[in-house]
């Protein structure tokens, strides 16, 4: 099995094997946007490929955050980085919990990627690296607040 | 049988046993982890690791305590782990019930179509749980360690001003541990982990092991994740950088400032 399949079936894993899966529809939902992921691959030009990579890992994340946060009894603040900056506030029982050097360490990774593709017009990830680079962000973050 | 072996039979078996609320992965592959579990099955609100010790790890069971305790911090607090040993080595991972969930025979058939019993109701399976305080401390040290070592890579391939001054005098506390190539980084965070945890009653304890500094001649990027071998040494208490990155001690005294062992 390639190491992108490995790494999509460990996150479908984690996904599905959250105690919030059947009680969060959402997670629905972030189980579809990893999968776009692969759908993507035959897509082209590159630049838009690359693009849709970083728009599905990021809607994933902004998706999990929210169930999160909610689900530990916080008020989601509106947009990823906040949301990660909300984690260390969370109990420390619950999931989602993060130290702060971690929640630092995801805003620094994912962020500041995401928020140049997303909200620059004509900008678009200059290499397939960019865009791996972000989406294994994003799964990482997952599998430590899931 | 090789547990190359053992892995496609128990998938076939588990396939055709599990419904399809469960997803099933073989080797998967965990950003955090280069060494992860030999299954994580998820689905019905449950997620299960299964461990197959290698022949290496029945040599020497503390290998498989190492990647135990790595899996234990890198996976959920609700996953339940299975061990699946062959008979002469039921407690080759010195694990014995209650700090996994369950141990299975690998050789009998029988016994092992349990597995797919008790991975459908996982959540009924007893283990002793991760006390949060230890999760929170192994977490704070890969945030700062990855961190470092993300922004030492960075330094490298960039000039002032961000980039500190160059100073041929690293603080590092022993010989730098040095890797031949990519493969060796998996070993690494197992040396990592015998460091930073002592393993009681399935508990990972952290050592309080400071951080150290491995290089490598040349770091590729990981097919599909370029950070993955940064991360995973990360996790296990490494700043991993190349051999001829000049900024490594600046790195690492950064570092000191900010883990607390």
């Amino acid at each position: 099995m390639s190491a992108r399949k490995a790494r999509h079936k460990a996150m479908q894993a984690i996904v599905r094997g959250s105690s919030l899966y059947g009680t969060c529809p959402e997670l629905n939902h972030v189980e579809q946007e990893f999968a776009e992921l692969g759908a993507c691959n035959a897509m082209q030009p590159l630049k838009r490929q690359r693009f849709l990579q970083i728009m599905h890992a990021a809607r994933a994340l902004d998706t999990t955050l929210h169930v999160v946060i909610k689900a530990a009894g916080g008020a989601p603040r509106h947009g990823i980085g906040k949301m990660l900056h909300q984690l260390p506030s969370l109990p420390p029982s619950s999931r989602g919990h993060l130290s702060s050097p971690v929640a630092t360490s995801f805003v620094s990774s994912i962020c500041t990627s995401r928020n140049r593709y997303a909200h620059k017009a004509g900008a678009f990830p200059t290499s397939q690296q960019e865009a791996d680079s972000l989406v294994a962000e994003v799964h990482a973050c997952v599998a430590l607040i899931l | 049988m090789s547990v190359y072996t053992l892995r496609r039979q128990i998938t076939g078996e588990l396939s055709r046993a599990l419904s399809d609320r469960f997803v099933i992965a073989t080797a998967p592959d965990h950003p955090l982890l280069m060494k992860g579990p030999d299954f994580l099955i998820g689905g019905n609100g449950g997620l299960t690791a299964v461990l197959i010790p290698t022949a290496a790890e029945r040599r020497r069971p503390d290998l498989a305590v190492a990647r135990f305790a790595l899996c234990r911090m890198a996976l959920p607090e609700p996953a339940k782990f299975i061990l699946l040993a062959s008979d002469p080595d039921r407690n080759v991972a010195d694990l014995p019930i209650g700090s996994v969930a369950a141990v299975l025979s690998s050789e009998n058939a029988r016994t092992r179509a349990e597995l797919a019993g008790l991975v459908s109701e996982a959540q009924r399976l007893e283990q002793v749980p991760v006390p949060e305080k230890l999760r929170e401390k192994a977490n704070a040290r890969f945030g700062e360690t990855y961190r470092v070592a993300r922004v030492v890579r960075r330094w490298r391939s960039r000039t002032a001003p961000t980039t500190p001054r160059y100073d041929p005098q690293p603080p590092f506390h022993r010989p730098l541990e040095r890797l031949r190539r990519p493969a060796d980084v998996a070993g690494l965070t197992i040396r990592g982990a015998q460091d930073s945890y002592g393993v009681d009653g399935g508990i990972p304890y952290p050592t309080g092991r400071p951080v150290e500094a491995a290089i490598i001649e040349r770091l590729p990027d990981y097919p599909g994740d370029p950070q993955k071998y940064l991360r995973a040494s990360a996790f296990s208490g490494w700043v991993l950088s190349e051999a001829n990155n000049p900024y490594l001690g600046e790195g690492m005294r950064m570092l000191e400032r900010l883990v607390r062992p």
